[in-house]
């Protein structure tokens, strides 16, 4: 038997402890959804109680609140707004840091290390430091209070290009000098030679990418001024002052409709998001 | 056409798409040929847009048909109205935290209002100004001028359970407690709050007392102590003082002596002091006014009633305000400045109350007044029967707001109202300070030591003004024996 036949199951209590840790962590993760989608079908008095396991449970689901949570928060006027801003940002913020992480890991050119350099300095500000600045910029160009200014300053990111650039990294280098002397351009090598490799890296950061756009509130808030261009944080928002909450159950009804989109997107591309989460580590 | 052309035009023409300048609908405060319009902007939820929107934007139209009211309301408007003025465009009536207010006028973003009170044909009577709170008045005043009127005048009460209370007097008719009424001490609260405390085992069966850990009621305490937060100048703080330490003893003793009080930190929220207060396991809860229609709402069947905080040596409550500016950038000012004037008016002032009754308005007419003992609240369109903000009948009264009218009546030979608000062109960086300084003492009986707490928590408000005055160019400031 050769090597790799000679793996040893690990001990029964090692898998147990391991198994342990694994649903404790998934517990923790899930228990506040959970949470939510069960407050989202009580009554106020029911919201308002000490939770114990005896009240865990609504005793009849109010799924009124849900309609409550529409009525509140006019949802139903944002939902189109913070999809399209999603689905836009996802779909072309992917498609640019894939292409500007070829760039920076398989091209030769000049200011490549100063330019990257520039690209992950961006990451160190948060958007409180400069969200004047790109205000100001998005005035010029006409883009306030329209979806552009949700979309087009999250175009590109430091994160995604320097995400794309490492799974691009793993990709061989003999592979693309092979397609270059078939005659293939740079753009048929990323499609046809890179993509099938980095889809997985890609398929992670859109998810990232997406629920970063779906619940972005602090920069919609600052470039969003009429209701026609609301997204549903700033709806969400509307719900509470403070720590004045209207009600409970309502909000978190608004809340549980607001997650259903990420959890399709996750659903629908979870495989590809797991490899690559992985793929990212792996070098030539 | 290969197919990555496809995709690489797709890439390119999409980006095009999205990234093409277009000119859109943007506000920038002017109108039309027929009416002129202006912006009015407020915080809040959407239920208040049948104040806001249907009261007072349309109500305003109403009264001057040449304007055009453009009505909006944003989860937040602080970090909006830094960014209009950023780009140089701004809401003719904009309503204002009165915490950011001083930022605000240092930062040049609010219209003087003193020319347009004094206006001999425009202004306001001797009659509107006296019915705003003198102290109201004193602390929105920056080098003798006015920026904002005041809307409101919120301010901290003791909330209470009365079903507790019967009860515990039920079961023990030799040592009665009796509900919180104004002229109860600080000695009364601690009394009846170790009184009505109960645990069964390690379980909470009834708190005696109850609040969220938040700068409010410190500063309530720390001025009943006798204590002043700001210098005169505003550049430093005193809450390191006697006052300071008296206050966090006062705290310490109910959590540590007493037994009374169990701090919630986390618990800021559905699970927290509101909660449980709302389903009766809570005998006295010290919270802001707005707390009483939601209380009403969230378990109709809540016995309780609200009364003035009890006094210190010095009587005091803490108050906050929702003000009424105009942007420096408004294209309409004299409009905005009518608008304002009818806001702060007695009929625009009572409908406030009448509608959402989280806060007196910040008059005094309408708060002595006899229509000030009731209100509609605001009933749901879709759901009848339903209501989003409840009426209060004329008997309940007494239970749910009389005790307002005691932080806004002159007391005694002073002539002061009790009520106080704290403002400061620091003061949001006094009171992050103050909420983290209570973390930190409620969590142990001795350490830190309150002298330490309050040095520690001054020294890091005195960091901020410091760096942001050594930003400005302007001198540090000279503390004397309090230099950090």
């Amino acid at each position: 038997m050769g090597a790799i036949g000679r793996h040893r199951r690990p001990p029964l209590a090692i898998v147990l402890l391991v198994h342990a840790l694994v649903y404790a962590g998934v517990a923790m993760m899930a228990l506040p959804l959970l949470w939510m989608v069960l407050t989202s079908l009580k009554t106020e008095a029911e919201a308002g109680t000490s939770p114990t396991f005896a009240t865990l449970l609504p005793d009849a689901p109010q799924w009124a609140n849900y309609a409550r949570a529409f009525e509140s928060a006019r949802l139903e006027r944002y939902y189109l707004n913070s999809t399209l801003a999603a689905v836009l940002t996802t779909v072309l913020a992917v498609a640019h840091n894939a292409l500007a992480g070829y760039a920076f890991a398989k091209l030769r050119f000049r200011g490549r290390r100063v330019l990257l350099g520039l690209a992950l300095a961006t990451m160190m500000a948060p958007v409180q430091v400069y969200f004047i600045f790109m205000y100001l910029l998005c005035t010029w160009l006409g883009y306030v209070d329209s979806v552009q200014a949700l979309v087009v300053p999250f175009l590109a990111s430091g994160f995604g290009i320097f995400y794309m650039r490492q799974a691009t990294l793993a990709v061989p280098d003999s592979l693309l000098e092979a397609g270059r002397l078939d005659g293939m351009s740079e753009f048929d090598l990323f499609w046809h030679v890179v993509r099938p490799t980095v889809w997985p890296a890609m398929s992670a950061l859109g998810i990232f990418t997406f629920v970063f756009s779906w619940n972005n509130f602090f920069w919609p808030l600052i470039v969003v001024d009429s209701e026609r261009a609301k997204t549903l944080p700033l709806a969400l928002a509307d719900l509470s002052a403070g720590l004045y909450v209207d009600s409970w159950p309502v909000q978190m009804a608004a809340a549980t409709i607001m997650v259903v989109p990420m959890v399709v997107v996750y659903l629908v591309l979870q495989r590809a998001f797991v490899r690559g989460v992985a793929l990212t580590g792996m070098k030539e | 056409m290969r197919s990555s052309a496809v995709v690489l035009f797709g890439i390119a023409a999409g980006t095009a798409a999205v990234v093409a300048p277009v000119a859109l609908l943007t506000h920038d405060g002017g109108g039309t040929a027929r009416s002129r319009e202006i912006l009015f902007t407020v915080w809040g939820m959407p239920f208040e847009d049948r104040l806001f929107e249907d009261g007072y934007a349309r109500g305003f139209e109403a009264e001057e048909p040449g304007v055009r009211v453009e009505y909006r309301r944003f989860p937040d408007v602080t970090a909006k109205y830094t960014a209009w003025h950023a780009r140089g465009i701004g809401a003719e009536v904009m309503r204002v935290q009165v915490t950011d207010y001083h930022q605000m006028v240092e930062r040049g973003m609010l219209e003087p209002l003193d020319a347009y009170i004094d206006d001999p044909a425009d202004g306001m009577s001797e009659a509107a100004i006296a019915a705003i709170p003198p102290e109201m008045l004193d602390a929105l005043r920056v080098g003798g001028s006015l920026y904002a009127l005041p809307q409101d005048m919120a301010q901290i009460g003791l909330y209470y359970n009365r079903a507790i209370f019967d009860a515990w007097n039920a079961a023990n008719p030799g040592d009665p407690v009796e509900y919180p009424r104004e002229g109860w001490t600080w000695d009364d609260l601690r009394d009846t709050a170790r009184k009505l405390a109960r645990r069964d085992g390690g379980r909470v069966e009834v708190y005696g007392f109850d609040m969220f850990i938040w700068q409010w009621p410190f500063m309530n305490f720390f001025a009943q102590a006798g204590g002043t937060l700001w210098s005169d100048d505003g550049l430093t703080t005193l809450i390191d003082s006697p006052a300071g330490v008296e206050a966090i003893a006062l705290f310490r003793g109910m959590v540590f002596e007493d037994g009374s009080f169990m701090p919630a930190f986390g618990e800021q929220q559905a699970t927290g002091p509101h909660s449980r207060f709302a389903e009766g396991r809570t005998a006295m809860f010290l919270d802001g006014s707005w707390m009483a229609p939601s209380f009403q709402l969230r378990n109709p069947s809540l016995d309780f009633a609200v009364a003035p905080v009890p006094r210190g040596r010095v009587e005091a409550v803490c108050a906050g305000a929702c003000l009424w500016g105009i942007s420096v950038h408004a294209k309409h000012k004299r409009d905005a400045w009518r608008m304002i004037r009818w806001l702060v008016d007695e009929p625009q002032a009572l409908r406030y109350w009448d509608t959402l009754r989280v806060a007196p308005p910040a008059n005094l007419a309408v708060v002595n007044s006899d229509a000030f003992r009731r209100t509609s609240g605001i009933a749901s369109d879709r759901e009848p029967g339903r209501y989003l903000v409840p009426p209060m009948r004329e008997d309940e009264f007494a239970r749910y707001a009389e005790w307002l009218r005691y932080g806004m009546t002159p007391r005694g030979e002073s002539g002061d109202a009790p009520a106080f608000i704290p403002v400061s062109l620091y003061q949001r960086a006094l009171e992050n300070e103050i909420t983290a300084l209570l973390h930190d003492i409620l969590r142990h009986p001795t350490q830190p030591s309150a002298e330490d707490a309050l040095a520690r928590a001054a020294k890091s408000v005195h960091d901020v003004i410091d760096r942001d005055r050594a930003a400005k160019g302007l001198p540090r400031v000279d503390r004397g024996s309090k230099a950090d």
